[in-house]
């Protein structure tokens, strides 16, 4: 026994305590590198995310206003009523811009309305909805023929009225374009196409294949928090879009997206302001006696064009002002539009609950808008409270001139 | 016997392994700045692209005088004013009416606010330029330009590489 013991007891050797002690301070230390990496990972791809999240925001946003502006006052040739809420007292314009505070700097962010074709329904039944005669002269209208009807292919009206919101009743009396040159309202819709009132005067013909466009009436309009009518569906603040119904649309201000049955929809989460500004042509009667030269008028007559030839601040509602009845949506050539997105939360990371971040302490000033004054509302960024809360957004600003390719009206 | 042969690693073994598993980590944690830096990257990226598509607008809003915007160079003091722009017009036979009072004025301010605009990145050494060249063979009949928007800047980077973006159309004004 005591032999074996010996031979096995003097060979056995295990760690001696400081090799342990070195051995595992080192594995700590690797184990919290590794760690640390990990955090820091976790937190840049969270940040990563919600900072081209915002970037895409204020780029999308940017887009999708651009593209209905420079199809504003498409298909309004013509016309002779108004499209939905696109008027100002009764008269119809192809923009109806609404300025948060005509009468000096914003405290919250611009609307604006404008005449567009339903593309949506457009790219839902295109093909079905054109003017369709079969067989010779395949034409409607004439040099002594009026036009009342439109004749269109079989299932065309039911195949509208099943893409549009409100279905084929909502066709009745809806303005309508034939191939974005003559305009009239639709009386009655049958299986084989539209009734018109009022006819749309000869000499004019249209042949098969011309397009027909549905107009209407949209607004852009940014929804501030509290959302009570949960337009945002909980993601407030948020950019809508939506054709504000005539009737709500009250004399004397631009259609308004945040009310009851106001049929606007989200489609930008985290947009928090849109401005807008104008530059006009023959609006200021102090410049070429108020006659269109094909050049922005030079409102302050600086003898130059210069940012503040751009109005932001102007009651279109009223006939008072500086330049009265000729200053008008009609006369807008250019709009400035600045638009700002922020996260659609703020960082909730690891430990960041404890620590509000604070990611910058000026206030941008986006066009006549001063976030200090104001965010949605005067004053709402005055107290302390306030300050740390909108601090802590990151925030992403975009601005781009745009032509108004369609504007006749 | 192999009992002899028993050997656990040595101090300097464990200490290269561990710098080579740092040298790993450090890695992992470099790659969280370059991700953040092209997170910066991309932001200017949109920026820069979103003034050009401003400049784009204006002379598409003012097209007859397209060619007026030739040579558009915001650096320096920029060369908005009498001497810079207007842009002589091409030779004959390029169709060109010169411009009014009032439409050079509209030149130039589309020009002093774009490189208001530009300047406004506040990204380094920005540069904006617009080239509109006649489409050849010049004809009577047509005022048609080749038009380039281009701005270009150093990004943030360690390496300030140059970073450009252009915007290419045809204008052909009615």
């Amino acid at each position: 026994m005591t032999p074996s013991l010996k031979l096995w007891g003097s060979n056995q050797r295990g760690f001696t305590l400081v090799e342990i002690m070195v051995a595992t301070m080192m594995t700590a230390a690797i184990v919290a590198a590794g760690f640390g990496a990990l955090v820091v990972s976790q937190k840049t791809t969270r940040i990563t995310g919600q900072v081209s999240s915002t970037q895409a925001t204020a780029r999308n946003a940017l887009d999708m206003i651009t593209a209905d502006l420079k199809l504003a006052g498409f298909g309004m040739r013509g016309l002779t009523t108004t499209v939905g809420g696109c008027h100002i007292n009764g008269t119809p314009y192809a923009l109806v811009p609404g300025d948060n505070n005509p009468l000096g700097a914003d405290t919250g962010p611009d609307t604006i309305s404008m005449v567009v074709p339903m593309t949506n329904s457009i790219a839902a039944v295109g093909p079905l909805w054109q003017v369709f005669v079969p067989g010779a002269p395949g034409t409607i209208g004439g040099l002594q023929t009026p036009i009342t009807n439109i004749p269109m292919p079989a299932n065309a009206t039911t195949a509208m009225g099943n893409a549009i919101p409100g279905g084929g009743a909502a066709l009745l009396g809806m303005p309508v374009s034939i191939g974005g040159v003559a305009g009239s309202t639709i009386q009655a819709v049958s299986p084989g196409g539209l009734t018109l009132n009022p006819a749309i005067p000869a000499p004019t013909a249209f042949g098969t294949g011309t397009q027909v466009y549905l107009l209407q009436c949209i607004t852009y309009q940014v929804i501030p928090p509290p959302d009570n009518l949960n337009l945002c569906q909980g993601n407030a603040p948020c950019l809508v879009r939506g054709a504000v119904p005539a009737g709500l649309v009250g004399p004397g201000g631009p259609p308004n997206c945040n009310q009851v049955n106001s049929g606007c929809i989200p489609i930008m989460d985290g947009v928090e302001d849109l401005q807008l500004a104008y530059s006009c042509d023959g609006c200021d009667p102090r410049v070429n006696s108020g006659l269109p030269d094909l050049q922005p008028d030079d409102l302050n007559l600086s003898n130059q064009f210069d940012q503040a030839d751009f109005i932001t601040d102007r009651n279109w509602f009223g006939t008072a002002g500086p330049y009265g009845a000729f200053m008008t949506p009609r006369t807008i050539r250019l709009v400035q539009m600045n638009i700002v997105a922020r996260q659609t939360r703020a960082d909730q990371g690891m430990g960041e609950a404890q620590s509000i971040p604070v990611h910058t302490t000026t206030f941008p000033v986006i066009s006549d808008h001063n976030h200090a004054t104001g965010l949605f509302a005067l004053g709402d960024t005055a107290s302390a409270a306030q300050q740390s809360d909108y601090f802590q957004f990151r925030r992403r600003m975009l601005t781009r001139t745009i032509e108004l390719r369609n504007q006749r009206f | 016997m192999n009992l002899h042969n028993e050997k656990g690693f040595t101090l300097a073994e464990v200490m290269i392994s561990a710098a080579i598993l740092g040298v790993g980590v450090m890695g992992m944690a470099a790659m969280q700045g370059v991700s953040f830096s092209k997170n910066v990257d991309a932001n200017d990226l949109s920026l820069v692209t979103n003034v050009a598509a401003d400049m784009m607008e204006r002379i598409q809003s003012n097209r007859r005088f397209a060619w007026a915007y030739n040579n558009i160079d915001t650096t320096g003091p920029g060369n908005c004013l009498a001497g810079g722009i207007p842009a002589p017009a091409p030779p004959v036979p390029f169709f060109s009416v010169a411009p009014s009072i009032p439409a050079t004025r509209g030149i130039q301010g589309d020009c002093t606010q774009w490189r208001t605009l530009v300047l406004a990145t506040n990204l380094l050494n920005v540069r904006g330029t617009v080239q509109a060249a006649p489409v050849l063979p010049l004809r009577p009949d047509s005022s048609a330009v080749q038009l380039t928007v281009q701005i270009q800047w150093n990004d943030r980077g360690a390496g300030q590489r140059t970073r450009a973006v252009a915007f290419q159309t045809l204008i052909e004004p009615e």
